[in-house]
């Protein structure tokens, strides 16, 4: 580790069309053989340093370069040619659908190799051995049918296929279930282990990825740096100061704090030694688990397939949900968990079976721009408390009410897909409160958020369960359905393959590999505890650490 | 055997195609046409290796089209005194127009179904590469192609999503000027959804060197074998066959540069 990798100096950069500068006065230095990790709450530039750094900035995409320099393996970026900066520094982006580009893997791995005109007779080497360093050996099916976390390896093997000294991986997760992100990381941790390569990752996860990161780098929302150092400095002493910033946390560290520790747990294994440790006797959480007994949807049978499908999406599905229900639903992608929202919410008819509705259901869709209908903020309020039939005055009133609850009082006139993802969720959100419905469904509700947009989003939600309505979340996020969740349905191939309380669910290794889950870190932590010093409760998630130490 | 079609070259399918399909342009009867259909589709089904059921689904909006040309041609073809074969309100169709709209009907079904049979039995990624070192194609109208190909599915469901996510807002059209409406509110989004990952696709494509390369080498192996020159004069042979028929069968007839036959 002698010497920088990459050298960013005084680096302010503008994109076309923006006012604001996306990074400002950036200097940061990534060593040779360096794993950093980046952070920063959502619009902080990250993605655009990731662009920066392998060359596609200025070379591809042009912006305004107002000042500074990055220097990549000595070289300055500007004065290099894109051929050599994009087998320098390789770069795997959050889509897999977006980086992809041909329709078999072996043409995916060779394709940066033509263009970089390798000869022929040396890919095929190259091609087997960026397969083997994936784990993609032996699987030869078209990238359309192979699953997200294999896809995101395909992607990792397409760019180590030109030899980069350099990783940066731009949220390469986001996309993926419990199971695939298990599976991404892994291959990552095993490419950066021997620190031949230099890794700087862009990531939410952290839990998983904390056990081979060297330092950690932040950006504030401006663009600016504002912390860099060790991931104990980041996480323990500096821990305020990031949680300021609004990013993500790792959910180990958060244990530790609670237990009045100032160890940064590298892995369950170590954070249950922390528990078995400090955990006070007498110390447990009982899980409320009593309902209303009024349900608000019922599924009786449910089946629907898709036209054209050749199998059905979701068979024979059955549940209810109660007032004051708060009911998460996970499970692989593709196993029909959006599909059983939109059946619950009346927006798909079922094939067959039944759904009885008691009450107005309302849909929040895991991308919010599909469901702007108008130019302006107000005027999404408006068009859904229209078609509830309140008078002009009345409108008004509420649309002003659910803007200010939504903090987004000061861009009433603004156009809806001008605002931050933030932004946009909330929007969402306060649209389908305006329908004042008494069933709540949102699909992935905290996909693409920083930590502090997601705790706002996810307070509102419990505030709307406390007042006695239902709320459904498809999600990914295990945490989530660790903290808020009072139940869980479990979905494997469109049919319920659980439903009960999460720690249950979390309880059995072989229903969390049916439905291409993992237990969450602190559950993994508690179980691990349990098993050491029995009168250890096994607590699920920090919520429930909150509840029991209090 | 049944893959016999599928194994050649894309490029040189592609040309004979074309080929044929200029030949077709020639041919305004409706016997000939026919038998080239069926030739397209032996070469398609039997020797090729696509279902029946699919090579079928794919002409078929062909078909719809080829019978819009029927109509027009039937209704609207300068009528001969006396030619008329049954009427229709204000629609009367003559019989030479109806003849030379089957004609051309069929005509433009049969050069679809031999393009069809030269894309459906090709490889897609063989396809385009063949296509860009055998027959010139830029590589990068070919590399955007196979983008595209892989992009209309999604670009489907997508819209499908976002119609979905609209009528779940309330925005629920019924008179046909609102119906409009929805369709271009649901346009929007679309092309904001489709344009993000067009560029995002395009950003991957260049950190990986597709905008600096200079020259690309091929992973593929593309060479035109002595079986596809053999393949191509094969088809070559089975044309001049199906001339030679409609000559000697009389059926035959070929555009004489006026529009009714």
């Amino acid at each position: 580790m002698t010497g920088a990798f990459a050298e960013i100096a005084g680096l302010t950069l503008r994109h076309v069309g923006r006012r604001a500068p996306a990074l400002r006065d950036l200097s940061l230095r990534w060593e040779r053989g360096e794993r950093l990790l980046l952070l920063g709450p959502s619009g902080s530039g990250k993605s655009t340093l990731a662009l920066l750094l392998d060359g596609v900035i200025p070379h591809a995409v042009e912006a305004h370069w107002e000042s500074g320099t990055v220097t990549v393996d000595g070289t300055d970026t500007r004065a290099a040619g894109l051929a050599s900066l994009s087998s320098t520094v390789g770069v795997v982006f959050q889509d897999p659908e977006t980086q992809l580009v041909m329709l078999e893997i072996d043409d995916e791995i060779a394709f940066g190799l033509e263009n970089h005109a390798v000869p022929r007779a040396a890919m095929a080497g190259r091609i087997a051995a960026a397969r083997a360093e994936t784990g993609l050996d032996g699987i030869d099916l078209p990238i359309a049918r192979l699953s997200g976390g294999t896809k995101q390896r395909v992607a990792l093997a397409a760019i180590l296929a030109l030899g980069p000294r350099g990783l940066v991986l731009d949220e390469p997760t986001a996309n993926l279930d419990p199971a695939g992100t298990r599976e991404v990381l892994a291959a990552v941790a095993r490419l950066v282990g021997d620190r031949e390569r230099s890794l700087l990752l862009i990531e939410h996860r952290l839990d998983d990825v904390l056990p081979f990161i060297d330092r950690v780098a932040a950006l504030d929302a401006e663009g600016r740096l504002a912390f860099v150092g060790t991931p104990r400095e980041a996480f323990v002493d500096e821990m305020a100061r990031l949680e300021a910033l609004g990013v993500w946390i790792p959910q180990l560290r958060r244990l530790a704090a609670l237990l009045g520790s100032d160890a940064l747990p590298r892995d369950a294994a170590d954070a249950a030694e922390l528990i078995a440790e400090r955990w006070p006797a007498g110390a447990t959480a009982t899980v409320n688990t009593r309902t209303s007994g009024a349900s608000v949807v019922r599924a009786d049978a449910v089946g629907y397939r898709y036209p054209g499908a050749a199998r059905a999406a979701l068979d024979g599905v059955s549940l209810r949900v109660d007032r004051g229900e708060l009911v998460a639903i996970v499970g692989a992608n593709g196993a029909g968990k959006s599909t059983l929202g939109l059946a619950l919410a009346g927006a798909l008819e079922a094939s067959s079976g039944s759904v009885r509705r008691d009450g107005r259901v309302a849909y929040v869709f895991q991308y919010p721009e599909h469901q702007f209908v108008s130019r302006t903020v107000t005027g999404e309020l408006r068009v859904t408390l229209r078609a509830r039939g309140l008078d002009a005055d009345a409108i008004e009133r509420a649309a002003t009410d659910l803007l200010d609850r939504a903090g987004l009082r000061a861009l009433g006139e603004a156009n809806p897909f001008t605002l931050s993802h933030g932004q946009k969720r909330r929007l969402s959100v306060a649209t389908a409160l305006a329908a004042d419905p008494d069933g709540l469904i949102l699909d992935e509700p905290t996909f693409g958020q920083d930590e502090r947009n997601a705790g706002v989003l996810l307070a509102t939600l419990e505030d709307l369960r406390a007042d006695g309505r239902a709320i459904v979340t498809i999600t990914h996020d295990l945490a989530l359905v660790a903290d808020h969740a009072t139940r869980v349905i479990g979905l494997d191939a469109g049919t319920v393959a659980f439903d009960g309380p999460p720690a249950e669910l979390f309880a059995n290794d072989e229903l969390l590999a049916r439905c291409s889950l993992r237990r969450p870190a602190i559950a993994e932590a508690f179980r691990l505890a349990h098993a050491r010093r029995s009168e250890v409760p096994s607590l699920i998630g920090l919520a429930a650490v909150r509840t029991a130490l209090r | 055997m049944s893959r016999l079609v599928a194994r050649r070259d894309p490029a040189v399918k592609l040309g004979v195609a074309l080929l044929l399909s200029l030949v077709l342009v020639l041919v305004i009867d409706p016997v000939t046409p026919l038998l080239f259909i069926a030739a397209a589709w032996i070469a398609a089904v039997a020797l090729g290796g696509v279902s029946a059921g699919a090579f079928a689904r794919t002409l078929a909006p062909l078909a719809v089209v080829a019978l819009g040309f029927v109509w027009t041609n039937a209704v609207f073809a300068v009528p001969a005194p006396d030619d008329t074969v049954w009427q229709l309100g204000p629609f009367a169709a003559s019989a030479s127009g109806l003849r030379f709209g089957i004609g051309i009907g069929l005509r433009g079904l049969a050069i679809g179904a031999i393009s069809l049979a030269a894309v459906r039995t090709s490889d897609p990624t063989r396809l385009v590469v063949s296509a860009i070192r055998n027959a010139r194609l830029s590589y990068r109208i070919g590399y955007a192609m196979l983008a595209a190909y892989r992009f209309f599915p999604i670009v489907g469901e997508e819209y499908a999503r976002i119609r979905l996510a609209q009528r779940v807002r309330g925005v629920r059209p019924r008179s046909l000027r609102s119906r409009a409406s929805a369709t271009f509110g649901g346009i929007v989004p679309l092309f904001a959804d489709a344009t993000r990952r067009a560029t995002r696709i395009a950003v991957a494509m260049d950190a990986r060197g597709f905008a600096s390369a200079r020259e690309r080498t091929y992973w593929r192996a593309t060479p035109v074998t002595a079986a596809d020159w053999v393949f191509a004069l094969s088809c070559l042979l089975v044309t001049a066959a199906i001339l030679a028929a409609g000559v000697a069968g009389g059926w035959l007839r070929l555009w004489n540069g006026r529009f009714s036959a």
